[in-house]
């Protein structure tokens, strides 16, 4: 249904959208997924499944994130970087963000995922930063280190600035 | 097949102005009507000599012609599906409007075969642009609106939807559009708001269904009803009484057609987990044939979140053991991650101590800038509001038979009924003289 030329010209799209923001890239994934449905060759459409479920996370869509884990070709799912992803949105899901820091840590990835998987540790830590800001008037240095996924002394650094 | 040859050449030569589309649509329709069993090939053949962009009248005769035969028919047709396609994404917007009601029966075609080919997904982009370009404006809402949220739904695939129903379509034309078609999109609607899990906004499009005048209960409405039920359980904790304005038959029909779903919301009344969850239990099979169990679950699940709400209210500080007791969590860390879910979507507003374990409930806490913007925001929308109703107001007031009416009140307020006038005793001529007179009648008739 979508011709190599066609493959082509999305991932070139990709490749410049990824020197952006999470919001150009996630336009560029999802217009491919309208154009192929599921039905292209398989190496071309992963590493844009990659990407696309990771930029949900990024944009604490996790909603959407769950429906494309839901409609995506159950021969993909087999990838490892893709389970580790989802992985860590399941994670997200149930608000286990300790288990959810330590596998975008412990996790090996490639290509475009190695930038965006380090964004988005950083990006759930400045939201939980600012939720602990909002709820908790005490809280022990310990516990606010674990609920960032840093050790005491970052943690301490993070929350003096 | 001379005809067909004749038929493109007469395409290509007369699409270039509104007037061209006339003359084309009132030269093709005779062929489309007497079309011989088309091939696909021969579709094929004679759709690649037109280009969609600038042929889109042409295309979309030959494509409602092919329409009409795959109406009755079982299977696929991947030639027509893949023109069809092409046709509404690269299609001229304006032409497409020319030719709007062709275009609704070839996509109520289109839609079908989708669905039967097991790949959804392929209609969306299609769609998504047929809505933006066949519909007189934006505001208007069209077949393909409900078509496309259909194959959303079955493709799991939402974001093109959600951003077809943020639009404020606010009109319905009344040619090319069935009450069951306003229905489906509500429906549908419906059912991506809550797969989004946007309930509130699920619940509005719910309630558009009951505004709707009508003389009999349809089968969209029953279903629109019991989800409605599950939404609004969701959303307020009880089943909100339905508009006033609900024509008074359909309330009476509700109320009886839907007994275990006013069972389960009567469950609901005391706000207690345990009554709940015999309740749901014993409709589950019902509610899992109707495809309704998700959402009772979820309903069940937000008591939990509305009980800690309604503790808000009570008490200024609590402890999480305490919590979790009043409100039928399990212990207290269950309690403290909900609340803190709460906290993340911003449904309380609370600070918990972690030495002490305790948590106080504070008024909502919101930076001057987030009010001001909040602020302004609503009030831009009550603006525009405001001048949609002032322009919908002077449209009905200028309008004749609004003036006609009010001009027979006044009449009958100032003058009386003229049957009040025949009992005093009125002469013809007087009557004559105060009374409606028909239309074509002069002041000269009968004297």
């Amino acid at each position: 249904m979508i011709d190599a030329a066609a493959v082509q010209a999305h991932s070139k799209r990709l490749e410049q959208a990824l020197g952006g923001d999470a919001e150009g890239a996630l336009k560029a994934c999802e217009d491919f997924e309208l154009e192929h449905c599921g039905e292209a060759d398989p190496a071309a459409m992963l590493p844009f499944y990659r990407v696309h479920l990771i930029c949900y996370l990024l944009q604490d869509d996790l909603v959407n994130a769950r429906w494309l884990w839901e409609r995506m070709p159950q021969s993909l799912k087999g990838d490892a970087e893709l389970q580790a992803v989802w992985k860590v949105a399941q994670h997200l899901w149930k608000r286990e963000l300790k288990d959810a820091y330590s596998l975008l840590t412990a996790s090996r990835w490639t290509g475009p995922l190695t930038a965006l998987s380090t964004r988005l540790l950083g990006e759930l830590r400045s939201r939980q930063a600012r939720l602990i800001s909002v709820s908790h008037s005490t809280i022990s240095v310990a516990d606010c280190a674990q609920m960032m996924g840093m050790t005491v002394e970052e943690a301490a650094k993070e929350c003096a600035g | 097949m001379d005809r067909v040859e004749g038929a493109v050449a007469q395409i290509q030569g007369l699409s270039a102005t509104r007037d061209d589309w006339t003359q084309l649509n009132t030269q093709l329709d005779p062929l489309s009507a007497n079309t011989p069993d088309w091939e696909p090939a021969a579709l094929d053949a004679v759709l690649s000599q037109l280009d969609p962009a600038r042929h889109t009248v042409g295309c979309a005769c030959f494509l409602s012609a092919r329409a009409k035969l795959l109406a009755g028919a079982d299977g696929q047709d991947e030639g027509f599906m893949r023109h069809t396609r092409r046709l509404l994404i690269e299609g001229d917007a304006e032409q497409l409007k020319f030719v709007r009601l062709k275009v609704h029966d070839i996509c109520d075609i289109f839609t079908l075969m989708c669905r039967r080919s097991g790949n959804a997904m392929y209609g969306i982009r299609a769609l998504r642009e047929g809505v933006r370009k066949v519909a007189p404006s934006p505001d208007h809402l069209t077949p393909l609106h409900h078509q496309l949220l259909l194959l959303s739904l079955l493709s799991k695939c939402f974001k093109p939807a959600v951003e077809v129903l943020e639009g404020r379509t606010v009109r319905v034309g009344k040619e090319g559009m069935l009450a069951r078609d306003v229905l489906l999109y509500i429906y549908y609607g419906s059912m991506v708001f809550a797969a989004v899990k946007r309930y509130e906004r699920a619940f509005d499009t719910l309630q558009l269904a009951f505004t709707m005048p009508c003389h009999a209960l349809h089968e969209v409405v029953v279903e629109i009803y019991k989800k409605y039920v599950l939404v609004s359980l969701i959303v307020h904790g009880e089943v909100v009484a339905l508009p006033k304005y609900t024509t008074s038959m359909l309330q009476r029909m509700l109320k009886g057609c839907c007994g275990p779903y006013h069972d389960v919301a009567a469950a609901f009344a005391h706000h207690k987990v345990d009554d709940v969850k015999v309740s749901l239990a014993k409709h589950q099979a019902l509610l899992q044939t109707e495809g309704n169990w998700g959402l009772a679950q979820q309903a069940m699940s937000s008591t939990y979140a509305r009980n800690i709400q309604s503790l808000t209210q009570t008490f200024v500080t609590l402890s999480l053991d305490d919590i979790a007791r009043e409100v039928g969590l399990p212990d207290a860390s269950s309690a403290k991650s909900k609340i803190l879910e709460m906290m993340y979507k911003r449904e309380i507003s609370a600070g918990i101590d972690e030495s002490k374990n305790m948590v106080s409930f504070e008024a909502s806490r919101m930076s001057p800038q987030e009010l001001l913007g909040r602020l302004t925001t609503q009030i831009r929308v009550c603006n525009d509001l405001n001048e949609q109703m002032r322009v919908v107001d002077e449209t009905i007031g200028a309008s004749n038979i609004y003036l006609d009416k009010v001009a027979k009140q006044e009449r009958q307020s100032r003058w009386g009924e003229p049957a009040d006038w025949v009992a005093a005793g009125a002469s013809t001529d007087e009557m004559m003289d105060v009374a409606e007179k028909p239309p074509g009648f002069s002041s000269s008739h009968g004297r």
